[in-house]
């Protein structure tokens, strides 16, 4: 399904992206408005006998938009989210309550879940940050999870699991 | 049932488990460790591949799909609290055998993939079951 965003759909994303989650329904509502009075214009204008059809985007999609790739909060999960997005990964599953979601916003195809695992084992020296004292955990795992179309190649919404 | 990990790598796969597109190739690493012993939680046949389900070395709260092929079967019982139900149309598998939640609630994988609770509650407790089944 193709989704107009418009002017205020656009708004919407930005604001969404930036976490705005109150903006966003504001200016998704604009849009979805702006589209509406736009193709409604001509209608009252030209007194025609019934109202035109509206392509009116989905509320569901605009507010289930896009997902931001996960802000790595360490370094460790700086790297491990750049390994995740230079390496293959493996697959977990196909059959995705995602899927219209994920092919609304980013196009038709194949996805699929997929997976990165960071294997830190024990004895790795790890430095949160510069400032802070290196520190030598027990072996932790680091796992990515994210969306691939396999049709495609194009991979989108990296998180980290637990 | 029980199997055995006769090779972490895709180097033995028959030609077609292999898929460039995911990719799963003969370099891809399972994570899986060379001779240990899994438990199988569930099982999913699609055409000519046949899948086992287990907790690997990395995500302790899911079981994931692995090549029937990278195992041998160390214990061919099967679990009672399995149940099979055909699957046509889904791109994971034809049919799926696996515990009653997971054949008969559509999202019930992907939610516990995701690591939400209530599936997760779900698995610990189905994990449990079959784990003590094949303790033997």
């Amino acid at each position: 399904m193709l989704v107009a965003l418009g002017a205020g759909g656009s708004a919407a994303y930005i604001a969404y992206k930036q976490g705005h989650i109150a903006a966003a329904a504001y200016y998704g509502t604009l849009g979805l408005g702006g589209a509406f009075l736009a193709s409604a214009a001509g209608y009252i204008r030209g007194g025609a006998s019934a109202p035109p059809a509206v392509d009116v985007a989905d509320p569901a999609l605009v507010l289930n938009g896009p997902i931001a790739n996960v802000e790595p909060t360490n370094l460790s999960e700086q790297l491990t989210l750049e390994e995740a997005t230079a390496n293959p990964g493996q697959q977990i599953m196909n059959d995705l309550v995602d899927a219209p979601r994920l092919e609304a916003n980013y196009g038709d195809g194949s996805w699929v879940k997929m997976r990165w695992v960071h294997r830190s084992p024990s004895g790795s020296f790890i430095q949160a940050d510069r400032s802070d004292p290196i520190t030598n955990p027990p072996g932790q795992n680091i796992i990515v999870h994210f969306f691939k179309n396999i049709d495609t190649g194009q991979t989108v919404e990296f998180k980290f699991k637990p | 049932m029980k199997i055995a990990c006769i090779a972490r790598r895709g180097e033995t796969l028959p030609e077609h488990y292999l898929d460039q597109r995911i990719p799963r190739t003969r370099e891809s690493d399972f994570h899986l460790t060379l001779g240990k012993e899994y438990v199988v939680y569930a099982i999913a046949i699609r055409s000519d591949q046949v899948w086992y389900y287990v907790v690997d070395d990395t995500s302790p709260w899911f079981p994931i799909n692995k090549p029937a092929p990278l195992f041998k079967i160390v214990d061919d019982r099967v679990s009672q609290h399995w149940r099979v139900r055909l699957t046509p149309g889904n791109p994971d598998h034809r049919m799926l055998l696996a515990f009653e939640e997971w054949v008969s609630e559509q999202w019930f994988y992907d939610r516990l993939s995701d690591n939400e609770e209530a599936e997760v509650k779900v698995f610990k407790e189905r994990k449990r079951q079959m784990d003590a089944e094949f303790e033997q």
